[in-house]
């Protein structure tokens, strides 16, 4: 049955890894992972140690995640690992001991392709009683610092990667995985959560160095329970520079969240009535600011 | 940029049934059934596309009734302006010619 | 995965029991490109996982007609009263007539056929309405292969949309050691008045799905072309299937046909086609081939082997000689291996 993933045995969990029947269920999504390193389950009995898993999988899932030797010779010799989500990626072979790495960015790209129930937006989101904050941000704009730095606040983790739109009424739907982090944002999450929240380094990536920030258990319980956006934000991280925000119209809105949309074509009417109702029914600006400390309290100043 | 050939006598339809819009503050955004594409457009866009919906006409026709709709002045709405209002639509499908078969 | 496999995508054998066993199905299809095809024969009962799986796969074949449909219209608007009769090839056909065989099936690009002397035209107006030569080939080598040896042009993609349109002149390379009845297949299409383009007539395009399949190179994926020309064979008439074989005879597509049909009476227990095969092809010829096939289709131990006699077997098949040795050096030359790799895995 389904339990906490550290109540199991690492020899059955790694059993299940290997046979590739180890499903992990969290928000609207089952995800089925096969892959035998030692360094993705010493990964997720650190970092996914309070996430519902199964040892067996209890329905069909089209979120299967298989990380696995880009060739044979690979399998002994220099060995490295590849992230299967079951179609064509053009990805990069990584050293066996980012497996960390190759088995988030797999779930990121198998959820981004393969979810059709609701609309998704690669952004970060958190709430509060009041409602969720909705932030889309190109690479770089700040958008995993904020997001942790918010949840440091109390805001709940919805996610760090997507907002999750449902169809019928425009709620957001939390998918509470770790929060990637990248490079200089490190220390900065660091000092704000404290380090006993952050994963091992990993060095050397092609993104650079990274770890994961630990989603607090109260928000993985909460893993059902759906809010509306009060904020839509983009915001912009620029080194030195004062804080502004600028009101945007809801139709400006939309035409920027279509495009960080994986699936808004795909999805077609439906999902533009989800945006619609999503974009009328909060405010969107753009903020620009140089620290994680001046965004924050333009956030509470917009009434975050 | 056109879809295809334009000519002057190239009567314009639009089928109100393919697309539904959102307005917001004089802006529009129209998701097109056909394509599954949503497209933003100014008043201007819009009410060309709306009139084509009413009735297909030709590029000199709707000059006229946008000019009357808008209560513009001819000067501010040549009709090479709406040619490329014309032709932008028509780059989108939300209006196209009416064809003999 | 055996070829049982097959025949569950089809819907001929029950899905397996547990949702391991399921799971990997589906991965199999959707791999494959058939899940939407799959969805279509399984009604009863499921799991909802299970029917996530199949709605979702309705979902994005679905969407690949909405686009087709709405790129057939713009060519169609694009040869606004020029007189070119645009016959729509593959997929673009299917899903304009409605038949079975597209239902769920994933379509990208559109392929048109005009007639030679109508080439030139078609490319200005097409070129005139935003489609221009996709960048992989805005070449002079590439430009010069296509227009002196391929039957088609240089793979069109509008800019703004991004969509692609081959524009055939015919079905088959110039180079190609068989050649069928072109002009015979053409001067017997039918009009599709709402998309105002062309079709072939329902035997033609089996015909002309066969002869994709076996002559043109195309044998890399066969799950979906196998499983495809077993569902345009269902969509015949009785009177069209009674006829196929003289039809194939005159249009000189015996031995494409004749496999075609082998193949699917083999694999889906077809007697119809298979009988008709064995009067195209007589039972013990090409045995080689027919194996090959049935070891690639079921993806077992000797695929790799399968695979590598096929893909040869396909340029040959294209190609003289003379060209293919140093067409394929230019391309070793010109896309060495590596250097398109990512340097940075995508994130959503």
């Amino acid at each position: 049955m389904s339990a906490p993933l550290q109540q199991f045995d690492s020899k059955d969990l790694k059993q299940a890894l290997k046979a590739g029947t180890f499903t992990m269920s969290l928000g609207p999504f089952a995800h089925l992972v096969s892959g035998s390193s030692d360094a993705l389950l010493d990964f997720l009995e650190d970092t996914y140690r309070d996430y519902n898993v199964d040892l067996q999988p209890r329905d069909v899932t089209e979120i299967v995640l298989s990380l696995k030797a880009p060739n044979f010779v690979r399998r002994f010799v220099r060995r490295q690992i590849t992230p299967d989500p079951g179609f064509d990626v053009p990805a990069v072979p990584l050293p066996l001991r980012m497996a960390p790495l190759a088995f988030e960015m797999g779930l990121n790209l198998s959820v981004a392709l393969k979810c059709c129930r609701l609309m998704t937006i690669h952004a970060g989101v958190v709430a509060d009683e009041k409602g969720a904050i909705v932030m889309s941000a190109a690479s770089g704009g700040g958008k995993s610092t904020l997001t942790a730095a918010l949840m440091a606040e109390g805001y709940r983790l919805f996610s760090d990667e997507f907002a999750l739109v449902d169809l019928e009424n425009a709620s957001l739907h939390p998918y509470p995985r770790p929060i990637s982090l990248k490079q200089q944002s490190i220390p900065v999450v660091r000092d704000i959560v404290g380090s006993d929240q952050i994963s091992d380094l990993i060095t050397g990536t092609p993104k650079g160095d990274i770890a994961y920030c630990r989603v607090k258990k109260s928000d993985l319980s909460a893993d059902n329970q759906t809010s509306h956006a009060k904020l839509i934000l983009f915001p912009r991280f620029e080194e030195g520079v004062s804080p502004v925000a600028r009101m945007l119209n809801p139709a400006e809105a939309i035409m920027r969240l279509i495009p960080a949309s994986t699936n808004y074509n795909l999805l077609g009417e439906p999902a533009f009535n989800a945006v619609v109702k999503l974009a009328r029914n909060a405010r969107a600006y753009e903020i620009s600011y140089g620290s994680t400390a001046q965004s924050l309290r333009l956030i509470s100043e917009l009434g975050g | 940029m056109a879809a295809g050939p334009v000519d002057d006598a190239l009567l314009w339809k639009s089928s109100a049934d393919d697309w539904v819009a959102e307005e917001f503050d004089d802006t529009f955004l129209v998701f097109f059934r056909p394509s599954a594409e949503t497209h933003f457009l100014n008043f201007l866009s819009f009410g060309a596309l709306r009139q084509c919906a009413r009735e297909p006409q030709n590029m000199n026709s709707l000059t006229l009734n946008l000019r009357q709709e808008f209560d513009i002045e001819d000067a501010e709405l040549p009709l090479s302006l709406v040619k490329s209002v014309v032709e932008q639509l028509d780059d989108t499908g939300l209006i196209k010619p009416v064809t003999s078969k | 995965m055996d070829l049982q496999v097959l025949k569950i995508i089809v819907g001929d054998k029950p899905l397996p029991e547990g949702f391991l066993r399921q799971t990997e199905v589906i991965k199999f299809a959707d791999t494959n490109h058939v899940l939407g095809q799959m969805a279509h024969q399984y009604r009863r009962e499921k799991s909802p996982g299970l029917a996530d799986a199949f709605k979702n796969a309705k979902l994005r074949s679905r969407h690949d007609h909405i686009m087709l449909h709405f790129e057939m219209e713009r060519v169609a608007r694009a040869l606004t009263n020029s007189g070119i009769k645009a016959v729509v090839l593959k997929g673009g056909a299917y899903v304009a007539r409605g038949l079975t065989a597209s239902r769920g099936r994933r379509v990208s690009d559109l392929d048109i056929l005009v007639a030679s002397d109508q080439l030139d035209v078609t490319e200005k107006l097409l070129e005139a309405a935003g489609w221009a030569t996709d960048e992989q080939t805005d070449n002079p080598y590439d430009q010069q292969y296509y227009r002196e040896h391929m039957h088609e042009l240089p793979p069109l993609r509008h800019k703004t949309r991004g969509t692609i349109v081959d524009v055939h002149h015919s079905l088959l390379p110039k180079t190609a050691r068989h050649q069928v009845n072109v002009s015979e297949m053409m001067s017997c299409a039918e009009h599709l008045d709402e998309e105002g383009l062309w079709s072939f007539q329902m035997m033609d395009i089996f015909i002309h799905s066969a002869v994709h399949a076996f002559v043109d190179g195309q044998l890399d994926v066969p799950v979906r072309t196998l499983v495809e020309l077993n569902l345009l064979f269902a969509d015949l008439s009785d009177t069209d299937r009674d006829g196929i074989v003289d039809r194939a005879k005159a249009l000189g597509a015996t031995k494409a046909v004749g496999l075609a049909l082998w193949s699917i009476g083999r694999l889906f227990a077809h007697n119809q086609a298979r009988e008709s095969s064995i009067r195209l092809v007589p039972a013990h010829r090409h045995l080689p081939l027919k194996y090959a096939l049935l070891s690639k289709a079921a993806d077992n131990a000797f695929s790799p082997m399968a695979k590598a006699f096929l893909y040869v077997r396909g340029h040959f098949l294209r190609m003289p000689f003379y060209l293919l040795v140093p067409h394929l050096v230019r391309k070793a030359v010109r896309w060495r291996p590596g250097q398109n790799l990512p340097h940075e895995l995508p994130t959503p």
